[in-house]
């Protein structure tokens, strides 16, 4: 996963100089690579597909209105993650506030996009279907990166699922090294924990 | 190290930031204590599951969507103009308040017409008689007088003559349209005129018998006639408001008018005053000119070498800087 990130560096160097000049045709090109790798960031601290392309879309263009601001001091990607995730925190607050989120905690059912999981005993049924009991792990997964805290599941979703490094998550949370270590490190025992209660079994 | 330490730890362990020091006995303890190494195979396993997390696909029309906010963004001039005009409640006071604005234009204009025609009109009260007497002159001319009386009847006057004599001899609707008018009323307009016009001693008498019949009409249907010819008589309108401008007039009989009207625009020029136009008709010619108030006196001297020169009434005290002259030459009548 790092290695492909080094690898688009300078492309991505070219392509932000010529929409500094106004190329939209490149900004297209960064929109191509990224979207993708952007909504997953999104729909993973969001837990909904459709609040996830919102935060996509809205994340792209004010980037595209801040391009001209970026000195280029981080990578484009790194830049354009941390937008996702301000943006992603702040849908999160909104939800909160219309209390969907409020008084979650890890024993409750988990919601995820395709519906509400209730906490259940593993269960020792064979599986009717691999790919359903696949999806079914994804779906517990998902919920329980749900159930986290924000500031946990923002450390969770950028190092175990986008792959940053320490240093990197750093500079987008703006927090010091030594918190980031230990608010991971707290995050995945949660995760843990959590998962035990929903899969059983690890 | 105590379990909770060294499970404080396994998250960096895992990650492998550990300092060489502390991995050494972070392995020292995993092998010993089966409980901290079960904790570093759930942890190892946990973030498996998070890494094994299959990836969304966007949706296909994601990065359209994108580019078309892009692309209003980039230009700035029509993404404002579209966002001022495009929403409904932006867009209905807009057109409401354009509306108002072209009503209130329109209203504006008819008013300002209006206040013209008023004013147009307050003059024609007094001046009623003047221009029967003036239109009299062509006609003295015999043989020509049938011709040039439909003629005449066209000219400018014609709008003044119409007025007073319609409501005196029938009722044209005014709806209609103004060649039809004068179709209609050019011939009878002149009837007071053909009757003051037979004799040079009934010359005189012209002006009163016309005045007995226009002053009374013009009086009490001056307001009305304002509002009513607004919208029909816009050539006639026009008529009215140059003769407002007009302060004096006089008529000059000649013998020859070409070398006569050639004499006269060389005084105007002499005396620092310009030709404003020139009227030439088949026994008259008018001049039009703009003469310092100051040099009118002299100006009314020199022409009376011209010619035998009649002139109209006027209050040469209380004319103040340029005054218009309507100069007409004509013929003169033999006796």
């Amino acid at each position: 996963m790092d290695k492909n990130r080094y690898a688009g560096m300078d492309e991505d160097d070219k392509a932000v100089s010529r929409c500094k000049q106004g190329d939209i045709d490149a900004y297209e090109e960064l929109v191509e690579k990224y979207q993708k790798k952007m909504l997953n960031v999104a729909y993973r601290m969001v837990g909904n597909y459709e609040d996830a392309c919102e935060i996509v879309q809205d994340a792209f263009v004010s980037a595209f209105k801040g391009i001209k601001g970026f000195e280029g001091k981080s990578r484009f990607s790194t830049w354009l993650h941390t937008i996702v995730v301000n943006l992603s925190r702040n849908r999160l607050k909104q939800l909160k506030t219309h209390s969907r989120c409020e008084g979650l905690s890890m024993d409750d059912p988990v919601v995820t996009d395709e519906g509400s999981l209730s906490i259940e005993i593993a269960s020792n049924d064979p599986p009717i279907h691999e790919q359903l009991e696949k999806k079914e792990l994804q779906q517990k997964v998902q919920g329980c990166i749900n159930a986290l805290d924000e500031e946990y599941r923002e450390v969770v979703v950028l190092r175990d699922i986008s792959g940053f490094s320490y240093i990197e998550i750093q500079d987008m949370l703006r927090i010091p090294e030594g918190t980031v270590k230990s608010r991971l490190s707290r995050a995945r025992e949660a995760l843990k924990d959590c998962l035990k209660k929903v899969i059983g079994e690890l | 190290m105590e379990c909770r330490n060294i499970q404080e730890k396994l998250s960096e362990y895992l990650d492998d930031i550990l300092s060489p020091q502390e991995k050494v006995t972070m392995d020292t303890h995993l092998k010993s204590c089966g409980e901290c190494a079960t904790a570093l195979a759930d942890l190892k396993k946990t973030i498996e599951h998070a890494k094994n997390l299959e990836e969304v696909e966007p949706p296909p029309w994601l990065k359209q969507k994108i580019m078309t906010r892009v692309r209003a963004k980039a230009r700035p001039g029509k993404g404002l103009f579209q966002k001022l005009l495009y929403p409904l409640y932006i867009k209905l006071p807009v057109g409401a308040i354009a509306t108002i604005a072209v009503a209130l234009t329109t209203l504006y204009v008819f008013r300002t017409i209006e206040l013209e025609i008023k004013l147009a009109k307050g003059p024609t009260e007094e001046a009623a008689p003047q221009p029967s007497s003036r239109k009299v002159q062509p006609l003295q001319k015999g043989a020509e007088t049938e011709k040039a009386l439909p003629k005449a009847s066209q000219g400018r006057y014609d709008a003044k003559n119409i007025a007073p004599s319609r409501p005196a001899e029938q009722p044209v609707p005014l709806k209609k349209s103004e060649p039809l008018t004068d179709r209609l009323e050019g011939p009878k307009a002149p009837e007071p005129m053909k009757q003051a016009g037979l004799s040079q001693e009934q010359r005189a008498a012209a002006p009163a018998s016309g005045k007995d019949i226009a002053t009374p009409s013009v009086g009490a249907l001056a307001k009305e006639d304002a509002k009513r010819e607004a919208a029909p008589a816009a050539p006639m309108m026009k008529a009215m408001i140059e003769e407002r401008k007009e302060g004096i007039i006089f008529t000059v009989y000649v013998k020859d008018i070409e070398p006569a009207r050639k004499e006269i625009e060389k005084q105007i020029s002499e005396l620092g005053g310009k030709v404003v136009k020139e009227e030439s008709y088949e026994n008259k010619d008018i001049l039009t000119a703009e003469i310092d108030s100051i040099k009118l006196r002299e100006f009314l001297e020199r022409v009376k070498f011209v010619g035998q020169v009649k002139e109209e009434k006027f209050d040469f005290e209380s004319a103040k800087g340029k005054v218009d002259v309507r100069i007409e030459i004509a013929k003169q009548p033999e006796q």
